[in-house]
């Protein structure tokens, strides 16, 4: 029987028991009276050990009773926020380990891309293809004697060098690649740092009949000063800086 | 709300029903303190305390003294009964059998119908207890105390013709 039904009828069983005890008769009552001239005999029970056994149980059962804890007691209106986190944590974990075994392997075009730096805003150096590919700017810079050095600067407008710049980027890494791993001495000559300033010297013959006008250009061919004085060599590799 | 049992009501109830639980649980086992004692200790192991605590005292005490005389498999109600009741000192006049007679009476009853007399003449529970702790309805409760009272009456040769006489 269960404890609840147990104390159900406990309840409610009262009335049941003055009818059951209104129906005594009278030999019935005399027969219950004659008995109760007796009573049982005094127990024989330790009393003192009985509490003393009562009390070690009481206080044993309250300990083993679990009790709530005091965060919980102070949290009881947001008890549910550690679990609902806790939940959530391991929802994303969960799509992020099935994401991770669901994604493709990356393909070699992926792991180029990947090499590609970030775009920045500094000047990198450039193979001299990029170079060439650039408009140039020709300053005339008088130098001593009668030589004249042209100037080369590279234009910052410059028109747009988007076909070459991907392979330049890409030798670059190369190289930067090749010297990490092997050292400067490694980087083929040709790869030598572009200037950003390059210099030409060009034949001042050459910057003279340009300047002259078309007249004079045909007399200077015949060289009406070189009774004067003698022209520098014409030979560019000793022009050269 | 039932409240955590405390110290002073056990010995309360210890006082009140202890005698009556003893020789209750005599019926079937020859160490009855064994099985009270057992049962006071798990009401004090009760976080709450039960609704009706002699009526859960003397269920617990019956389970018990039934389990400890299947486990012994011995059974000395006879001298068990017949050493715990006694006359009462306060009455006022002499029983008019002796409690050997009365013991050797109460063997003779059936198993539910004695278990419904002891309780409900010494220990002093309703109808309903009664009921509640044999695991029986209280109208079945009360045919097994009526069957005991008339089977008693028989076998010590009391009627109310002669307990009237006598009281006259």
């Amino acid at each position: 029987m269960h404890e609840q039904e147990f104390f159900d009828r406990l309840n409610h069983g009262g009335e049941d028991d003055r009818r059951a005890g209104d129906s005594l008769n009278e030999e019935d009552q005399a027969t219950e009276s004659l008995l109760k001239v007796f009573e049982p005999a005094a127990s024989g029970i330790n009393r003192d050990r009985l509490m003393y056994l009562a009390g070690r149980a009481s206080a044993l059962a309250e300990a083993a009773t679990p009790q709530p804890s005091h965060s919980l007691k102070v949290g009881g209106d947001r008890a549910w926020i550690w679990p609902a986190a806790t939940a959530v944590m391991s929802a994303i974990s969960l799509a992020l380990a099935i994401a991770l075994l669901v994604r493709p392997a990356p393909s070699i075009a992926d792991r180029d891309e990947r090499v590609q730096p970030a775009p920045s805003h500094r000047q990198e150096p450039q193979a001299p293809e990029a170079i060439e590919s650039e408009s140039l700017v020709h300053d005339s810079i008088p130098v001593e004697g009668n030589r004249v050095e042209v100037v080369v600067h590279r234009s910052d407008k410059s028109a747009p060098v988007a076909p070459s710049v991907g392979a330049s980027a890409r030798r670059y890494l190369e190289q930067r690649e090749l010297a990490l791993q092997h050292g400067v001495d490694a980087l083929p000559v040709s790869a030598a740092p572009a200037a950003s300033v390059a210099r030409v010297a060009l034949p001042q013959r050459k910057l003279l009949d340009e300047l002259l006008p078309a007249g004079v250009r045909e007399t200077s061919s015949a060289d009406p000063f070189g009774e004067f004085f003698s022209w520098p060599s014409l030979n560019p590799s000793e022009d050269n800086l | 709300m039932p409240e955590p049992v405390d110290c002073e009501f056990l010995a309360k109830l210890l006082d009140e029903h202890g005698a009556a639980l003893e020789l209750y649980a005599s019926q079937w086992t020859d160490a009855p303190e064994d099985c009270v004692q057992e049962a006071f200790i798990e009401l004090a192991r009760q976080t709450q305390l039960p609704q009706n605590p002699a009526a859960w005292l003397f269920r617990v005490v019956r389970n018990r003294a039934i389990s400890l005389a299947r486990s012994h498999q011995r059974r000395r109600r006879r001298e068990s009964l017949a050493a715990r009741l006694r006359p009462r000192t306060d009455a006022a006049e002499a029983p008019l059998i002796d409690a050997a007679a009365l013991s050797e009476a109460l063997e003779t009853l059936e198993g539910v119908e004695r278990e419904a007399l002891v309780a409900r003449v010494w220990g002093e529970l309703s109808f309903e207890e009664i009921g509640v702790v044999m695991s029986v309805s209280t109208s079945s409760a009360h045919r097994y105390y009526l069957a005991a009272l008339k089977s008693l009456r028989k076998q010590l040769g009391v009627s109310c013709t002669s307990r009237n006489s006598s009281i006259d």
